[in-house]
């Protein structure tokens, strides 16, 4: 165990980069749940049936203008409250995975439109089944369209992963409160994380904006 | 003095990043003159038209304007005085674009006395009532509230034509005023432009419109590769051209 | 919950949500100017403008929103407190620095919408790069600039749960400090819950009509010649949220 009483730089980076360990932990959990619960939102969204639409249309409206930290308070203490207990890594990324589903869901539904129907019906005419049309034809079409803006979802998770430190999780803000209130070395310590975070963020954000532009979909 | 030259271009040059797209232009205007340039796609017209009144900066030249040296290029002058002189010859040059650049979010009045309120400092009343007048010169007062959206494309350019003529210019700059229009729209925005050269306009025209030029221009200029091919009257340049270049470059024209 | 229970939460609940929209109101406005700066930075002709902003845009937009506040609040707090500012304000200026990054990106993508052509022709009338600003492209690029804004003031509405955790009395925090009395944290959080989504649902569903709206508007403002066969360009979005804004717009 690491001791803050004489902490030096090189000590509190290395504490702040555990935190950052937990820190990719929620996202990239969160990030999983919301490819997947995407996904589902998608299919309901797309049901036959106009009720089914407009009711999977407005979860996800309220899943997308929810506070977060709300909806985390509810996963951790309100379920907790009713004898349902989760852990709060696992709070965390629920309640961020499913609010970015519903962001999710939104970029599958663009990606779809972004194959026209005569590529589809191209499919059609050689013979192809519905299935074998999607795996085939519109799911390799659509996939470079979903890379750049799935990448900025996860970058923004894990930015938003600095929420769960309000249950308690011990993610890199969560660890920098700790050695601020041990060391006060409050600029020290804040301009780490922000350079970390810089380091981290940055160079994914140009990748996507570069994905984007090679894609010719930028303006 | 109707020799007078307002405008004077010397040995204008223009590259963009390493592509030399003017390569020695001179160009004179004097007052009245009709002045008409013709040339293949790519030759330099819109380049050196855009570096009569500065909307490109030309990488080497001189311009003077009256007798008046606005500029020097390469200039080791700061850019803000620059800047300014550029400012102040526009409101004595004005030009008619390609596709119109009337601003969509104004009325063709508005759109008219844009630049006399903000430019010339004339109170609201007085430029909206000479921009009516205008408007009806070009046949279109009964579209004065009217927004460019709604406006034909030989109404636009009219309209634009109104709006260069509001500023009470010296030089009106026109670059291919009828190519992007459609064919039955091409002869009322021409026939603007022969009654303005009738009163005694003094314009510099890119087209490709070689009957117009043979009947309005007193001045051809025919460009190639960034360069003057050939210079003259229109019976100098269409009926004897001293280039065998020339006769090409019109052939092709009068085909296309 | 009992209806009578819901009623004596009531009054502390609403107070909070009054310091909720408090926040967010000033907190948009402030947000509104500094990315109208931003984006008018970014366009900047002088380089190292550009460059600077540039530069602060990234790490602005680096940083997470929570991440800000607290170091704001740890770290300049007692200064503040001691100005007479309080948390308050902390978590007015933590949101909006850091939301202005996006949504100035958001403006400068709608100014750069407006095409060059309507630079030259206000130019060449002799106008100023100001009066050309002014007078020709800003109120061009208004107009795809709002739907984003209020989408903005949606986004802020909900980071102003996070001011909360930097001890502000908003919303959350007075639900928290209701949880811990009496210990009912389902009911209270699905409360407030609602009370969110009774301000953010109804905004982010006019923010969707007015996207539509405004596209159709400016759709309707492109030359023929220019709106042949393209997209028409919406501030800050990629084709595929043009895409989808105009499924919508043919389904509703
Ligand atoms: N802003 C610019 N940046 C780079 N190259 C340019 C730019 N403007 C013009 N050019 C190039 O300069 C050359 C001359 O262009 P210019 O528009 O002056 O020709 P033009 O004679 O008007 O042709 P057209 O008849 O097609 O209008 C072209 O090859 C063009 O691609
Ligand atoms: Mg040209």
């Amino acid at each position: 165990m690491l001791s803050l009483t004489n902490a030096n730089p090189l000590t509190i980076l290395q504490l702040l980069l555990a935190g950052g360990e937990v820190t990719l932990e929620v996202s990239i959990g969160s990030w999983l749940v919301s490819v997947i619960a995407g996904l589902l939102f998608l299919a309901f969204r797309q049901a036959p049936y106009r009720p089914v639409r407009w009711a999977a249309d407005f979860v996800i409206t309220c899943l997308r203008s929810m506070p977060q930290l709300v909806l985390l308070y509810l996963v951790f203490f309100g379920l907790g409250g009713i004898g349902i207990n989760i852990n709060p890594i696992v709070s965390a990324i629920v309640a961020l995975g499913l609010t970015e589903a519903g962001f999710t869901s939104e970029v599958y539904r663009a990606g779809l439109l972004t194959v026209s129907d005569e590529q589809r019906e191209a499919g059609a005419s050689l013979g192809l089944g519905s299935f074998q049309i999607f795996r085939l034809i519109v799911l390799p079409e659509m996939v470079p369209f979903l890379v750049p803006p799935l990448l900025n979802s996860f970058v923004g998770l894990t930015k938003a992963a600095t929420i769960a430190s309000a249950v308690g999780v011990p993610e890199i803000l969560y660890q920098s409160t700790t050695i601020i209130n041990e060391t006060f070395q409050v600029l020290l310590v804040s301009m780490l994380v922000i350079v970390l975070y810089v380091i981290f963020t940055v160079p994914l954000t140009r990748l996507s904006a570069a994905l984007e532009l090679r894609l010719g979909y930028a303006h | 003095m109707p020799d007078e030259p307002i405008l004077e271009m010397r040995g204008l040059r223009k590259t963009f990043g390493r592509a030399e797209v003017v390569c020695g232009v001179d160009i004179v205007v004097r007052r009245g003159e009709k002045v008409c340039m013709l040339g293949p796609s790519g030759s330099g017209k819109t380049t050196t038209l855009r570096c009569l009144n500065l909307l490109t900066e030309p990488s080497s030249g001189e311009l003077y304007f009256h007798g008046q040296l606005v500029g020097r290029w390469p200039s080791g002058r700061g850019s803000r005085s620059a800047a300014n002189d550029a400012q102040r010859l526009r409101r004595h040059v004005s030009m008619v674009f390609q596709h119109f650049g009337l601003f969509p979010h104004l009325t063709a009045l508005d759109n008219v006395t844009l630049g006399p309120v903000h430019v010339l400092g004339m109170n609201r009343r007085e430029a909206a009532e000479r921009a009516r007048a205008l408007l009806r010169r070009v046949g279109l007062e009964q579209f004065a509230e009217k927004h460019p959206a709604t406006l034909s494309g030989g109404q636009r350019q009219r309209v634009a034509i109104a709006r260069a003529m509001a500023m009470n210019p010296d030089v009106i700059l026109f670059d291919e005023p009828t190519s992007a229009l459609d064919p039955e729209m091409v002869g009322e925005v021409l026939s603007i432009m022969e009654q303005l050269a009738s009163d005694g306009m003094t314009m510099v025209i890119v087209t490709h419109e070689t009957n117009f030029a043979r009947h309005v221009a007193d001045r051809v200029v025919v460009m190639e590769n960034g360069v003057i091919l050939e210079e003259g009257t229109p019976v100098d340049i269409f009926e004897r051209p001293t280039q065998r270049r020339t006769r090409e470059i019109l052939r092709a024209r009068v085909q296309a | 919950m009992s209806l009578t229970e819901l009623e004596s939460w009531m009054p502390v609940l609403l107070q909070g949500l009054l310091v909720s929209l408090e926040l967010t109101a000033v907190a948009s406005l402030l947000t509104f100017a500094f990315a109208t700066m931003i984006a008018l930075l970014r366009i900047s002709p002088l380089r190292p403008i550009r460059l600077v902003t540039t530069a602060f845009v990234d790490l602005d937009r680096s940083v997470p929103l929570l991440a800000l506040l607290i170091f704001v609040y740890f770290g300049l707090g007692k200064y503040l407190a001691f100005l007479g500012l309080p948390a308050f304000w902390v978590a007015v200026l933590a949101i909006s620095v850091n939301e202005a990054a996006y949504l100035g990106e958001v403006y400068r993508a709608a100014i750069e919408s407006i095409s060059q052509e309507q630079w030259d022709a206000a130019t060449s009338l002799g106008l100023s790069r100001r009066q050309t600003l002014a007078l020709v492209i800003l109120p061009q690029a208004v107009p795809a600039g709002i739907p984003p804004t209020v989408n903005d003031v949606i986004y802020i509405l909900k980071a102003s749960s996070l001011a909360s955790l930097v001890s502000v009395n908003e919303l959350t925090n007075v639900s928290t400090q209701l949880v811990s009395v009496t210990f009912l944290p389902m009911q209270i959080y699905m409360t407030i819950g609602a009370m969110y989504l009774a301000l953010t649902v109804p905004l982010s569903y006019f923010a969707r009509w007015l996207e539509v709206y405004v596209n159709r508007r400016l759709g309707l403002r492109v030359p023929p010649e220019a709106a042949h066969g393209a997209v028409v360009p919406i501030a800050g979005a990629t084709d595929l949220s043009a895409a989808v804004s105009a499924k919508d717009a043919t389904d509703a």
